[in-house]
């Protein structure tokens, strides 16, 4: 059987895994003096873009703050209190109360969300057990792609971008959750406080109750990087850390990434140095003794 | 059942399939709908480090600039990535990341520094192609010096140990066959290992160059390394596939070289 997708929050806090290392380019201003430190609450590029808001930047170091009692209207996001600060070598950003996906939902095209209520209406009746297999839980695959070719062909939705995706890694509480997306129960994404700040090279997340299609998403957010995702659909990155080649370094909160067209940066702190005091030329200290290792790598003998 | 009312009845997966569509569709929908420009907010898409090609002894790093003086001994300067850096083309903000280099390959990884800006280190890398440099940021690196130079004569067929400048001991060694030459140039002492896979060395010091005429060896990258050998008759020939065999007395003094130790191999 040729299982075509893998998705929602089994998935997720499977893979969630924190990546090894720090992500490379991005934000960061400079001036002539050095580099300022920055922060926003939240941005969105990609399809419906959000500029960076609210926005703060020190530029000679001195503290700079401004906050917004709720997001600016869109309707990608809701969002509650948002506080940014920056200065010199420090900088900081918060939000409260984040959903993201359900707004969306009222956009819909009449047709298709008329079309859609009737089944998840109808999904609580099936008898699980019928449709999943019962070792592993999993859904079992059944007239998929009938149903494809029956949405396709009234749908303005470009069928090439789920026909990549796994579906055979769903869970039944995986497939309610989706169901509640459609009823606008739940967001896509949502968190009750998601905070980043920096002091210098140094990145701190906290996140509060993070859920995902109502389902609470089990990631380290102490571990640089981390990710997890639902393939194709959504991917949510916590405490990326970011060397920016200009000297400054980011810590970005929550990143979601949406259908792989859309990110959405929540609570993004850059921390540079106006007056740089870095050492140049740090003092050396003695190296090591070396200690070898034991490993098979063949040498050219 | 209820749902009777709806036209036909569709299985979970179904729902499901209608659900994931949606989703997908939504963005290239709100897309139609959405005027203007998208914003780039002056800000470059962030980069993976995870997407970067990390330089090992078993990797290629095209990109990476080439060392413009051969022959010139380092000051002795060598850094270790506390973490995973990236390694940049150029200095400053016009560089790009061309690979990365982490902490530890064998044992904890550390390189010499050849050039310095401000900020910003140039330093050997481990990987091919051979005499490739790279650039990375000092604040994230530990700093060190080491005072031992090791210079290894291939016509010559000798191996010196020099500290702090003065000459430690100078021996006879096997170096690379003509088929099979021991490439010149400076590198390093990328680490030490004991490999229980052989027996003809206690311990097997790999440099951060590899041979020129062999892509692999053995199921290795062609590394090249200073190791000991059985038997003692190969001392001051060319005979090896690129590696350089010392003997043991010379491979005991080599021991206590700190890693990241410029190696300088000529062709005198």
């Amino acid at each position: 059987m040729n299982r075509t997708v893998s998705a929602a929050a089994g998935g997720l806090l499977l893979c969630a895994a924190p990546a090894s290392v720090a992500l490379i380019g991005g934000a960061g201003t400079s001036t002539a003096a050095g580099t300022a430190s920055s922060a926003y609450g939240i941005r969105a590029t990609g399809a419906l873009p959000i500029p960076a808001t609210p926005e703060v930047v020190s530029h000679d170091g001195s503290l700079v703050t401004d906050s917004l009692a709720s997001a600016p209207d869109n309707p990608l996001l809701e969002l509650g209190l948002l506080e940014v600060s920056a200065r010199d070598g420090q900088a900081g950003a918060t939000v409260a109360d984040l959903g993201v996906g359900a707004g969306i939902l009222a956009m819909l095209p009449e047709d298709l969300a008329t079309q859609l209520q009737p089944v998840c209406e109808g999904l609580g009746q099936v008898p699980l057990e019928e449709v999943t297999d019962p070792v592993t839980g999993d859904l079992l695959e059944g007239a998929l792609e009938d149903a494809l070719n029956q949405v396709g062909g009234s749908s303005p939705i470009d069928l090439g971008a789920v026909t990549a995706l796994d579906l055979g890694a769903l869970l039944p509480a995986e497939l309610t959750g989706v169901c509640d997306l459609i009823a606008g129960d739940v967001g896509l994404a949502e968190a009750t406080a998601v905070e980043a700040t920096c002091t210098g090279h140094r990145g701190d997340t906290r996140i509060a109750d993070l859920t995902a299609l109502g389902l609470p998403v089990e990631i380290d957010t102490e571990e640089a990087n981390a990710t997890t995702e639902i393939p194709g659909v959504l991917t949510l990155t916590v405490n990326r850390q970011t060397d920016n080649p200009d000297g400054t370094f980011t810590v970005d909160a929550l990143v979601l990434d949406l259908f792989g067209q859309e990110e959405v940066v929540v609570a993004s702190a850059t921390c540079g140095r106006v007056t740089r005091d870095e050492p140049e030329d740090p003092e050396d200290s003695d190296p090591p003794s070396p200690t070898p290792v034991v490993t098979d790598l063949p040498v050219t003998g | 059942m209820e749902g009777s009312g709806t036209p036909r009845r569709r299985s979970p997966a179904t729902a499901l399939l209608i659900a994931v569509l949606l989703c997908a569709g939504l963005v290239l929908w709100l897309r139609a709908d959405v005027e203007g420009p998208h914003t780039s907010a002056g800000t470059p898409a962030p980069v993976d480090l995870r997407g970067l090609v990390a330089a090992t002894t078993r990797t290629e790093v095209r990109a990476a600039p080439p060392d413009r003086a051969r022959e010139r001994v380092p000051s002795g300067q060598i850094v270790h990535p506390r973490r995973t850096v990236p390694v940049y083309d150029r200095p400053g903000n016009g560089g790009s990341a061309v690979a990365k280099l982490t902490p530890d390959q064998f044992g904890d990884t550390w390189v010499p520094v050849v050039g310095r800006r401000p900020g910003w280190v140039r330093v050997l890398l481990p990987s091919r192609p051979n005499g490739s440099t790279g650039w990375l940021r000092t604040d994230r690196l530990d700093h060190a010096r080491t005072s031992s130079l090791v210079r290894v004569h291939l016509a010559r067929r000798t191996l010196e140990l020099y500290d702090d400048g003065s000459l430690v001991g100078s021996w006879p060694v096997a170096v690379g066959a003509p088929a099979t030459p021991t490439p010149t140039g400076r590198t390093f002492v990328l680490g030490q290992l004991t490999d229980p896979q052989q027996s003809y060395s206690p311990v097997i010091i790999p440099l951060g160059t590899h041979s020129e005429s062999l892509d692999t060896y053995g199921g290795g990258p062609g590394t090249v390394a200073l190791h000991g050998w059985t038997d003692p008759s190969v001392f001051g020939r060319a005979v090896s596939h690129g590696c350089v065999r010392v003997p043991a007395d010379a491979l005991d003094a080599l021991r206590n070289v700190p890693l990241g130790t410029p190696v300088l191999i000529d062709a005198d």
